[in-house]
């Protein structure tokens, strides 16, 4: 089988590497603009690896794409392979982006491939985590997501911007806009990582989790975040991002009913973002290459898959799942 | 002129010592955590 990774940024190499060593992928096919970084890449990665740098070939031979380029430009490639009816993995947590490709949702229905979209560390994991939290309640009613870190370069620019423009969350049965960047919340997540002052931003985690628990009532997310990101969030970045941010974690807290009596669950993942990521996106890519995934169509990744299968794939792939026990969940 | 900003700064210097002593002897926002974290094992998830 042939894997297509769009992107060779710290996400995208990581996939590549990931499908090559899975053993169901016989070669992967690497593109990006940046002809040095492909060259640094694929000389770790042997000659199972085809890279291609811009200008593009016009056709793409592949079974399954997986798209990890900046945030912003994974819309043509959805466009494009849903136009050649491949599946398609997309990694991306910008708001305005996977709203545009939701609007593709009846095309990819049509066209009868499966869209994963945000199959990154959160949302991705996060949406697994939620939906495999919501099975130990008998009603979901609150699905609160904090993300603590950052990926590479353009994950870490997704969430500047991210914190100077409104913020959707669900909200009795409507969007509730606030500025990203507003309600404060400490958020404990695993260690080392521990309690972190988290905001609200502008990212895609309440949008496809309200789609997968359209009967929650409330749903946010909300990123950690400093008193100097905050204040230079709406300003250009002054320094150029960091290659690659250190450890992040995420959080997802789940509120409802179980035999009528209330009940929170809170699951976590301690990991690097960009590790964690590319992890989850492959694991989806092989999900999508066996026909495992439980849908065709668009959908965040607690619709499309069996979330006790893939949490005991990426286990076995490396990641580290906790679960908070105590009196009282703090947050 | 002058008054205003001295003002302004004794204000600023008072609550940033009010606020060190509260440190210094263990009060701050940060609220305990009542339980902890473990990994989730085989029967989590079944």
């Amino acid at each position: 089988m042939r894997a297509a990774v769009l992107g060779a940024g710290a996400v995208g190499a990581r996939v590549a590497r990931q499908l090559l060593s899975g053993g169901l992928v016989d070669q992967v096919v690497l593109r990006d603009t940046d002809a040095d970084r492909l060259a640094w890449v694929s000389r770790s990665l042997g000659e199972r690896l085809i890279i291609e740098h811009a200008p593009f070939p016009a056709s793409l031979e592949a079974d399954v794409v997986v798209v990890a380029t900046p945030g912003g430009t994974q819309l043509p490639a959805v466009v494009d392979a849903l136009a050649h009816q491949r599946p398609v993995i997309t990694t991306g947590d910008g708001l305005a982006e996977t709203v545009a490709m939701l609007k593709l949702a009846p095309q990819a229905q049509e066209a009868g491939v499966s869209v994963v979209l945000g199959a990154g560390f959160a949302p991705g994991l996060s949406c697994v985590l939620a939906a495999h939290g919501a099975m130990w309640l008998d009603h979901v009613e609150e699905i609160h997501v904090a993300k603590a870190g950052t990926g590479g370069p353009a994950c870490a620019l997704v969430h500047h911007r991210a914190l100077s423009r409104i913020a959707y969350d669900w909200r009795q049965g409507q969007w509730a806009r606030n500025p990203g960047g507003s309600g404060r919340s400490l958020c404990w997540f695993p260690e080392p990582i521990g309690p972190q002052d988290c905001y609200r931003a502008a990212l895609a985690g309440p949008v496809l989790l309200h789609h997968a628990f359209p009967q929650a009532e409330w749903i946010t997310s909300r990123v950690s975040a400093t008193r100097r990101d905050r204040l230079t969030a709406p300003l250009p970045m002054l320094a150029p991002p960091h290659s690659e941010g250190g450890p992040g974690a995420i959080r997802v807290e789940l509120q409802g009913k179980q035999g009528g009596a209330h009940k929170a669950v809170v699951l976590g993942v301690t990991e690097r973002p960009a590790v964690a990521a590319a992890t989850v996106a492959a694991a989806a890519a092989e999900w999508a290459l066996t026909g495992r995934l439980k849908k065709q169509g668009m959908a965040g990744l607690a619709e499309m898959v069996e979330p006790v299968a893939f949490l005991h794939d990426v286990r076995e792939r490396g990641l580290v799942i906790e679960v908070f026990e105590g009196d009282h969940a703090p947050t | 002129m002058m008054r205003t900003i001295r003002g302004a700064l004794e204000s600023i210097m008072a609550a940033v010592a009010v606020a060190s002593v509260f440190r210094a002897i263990g009060i701050t926002r940060i609220p305990r955590q009542t339980g902890g974290w473990r990994r989730l094992e085989g029967p989590d998830l079944r």
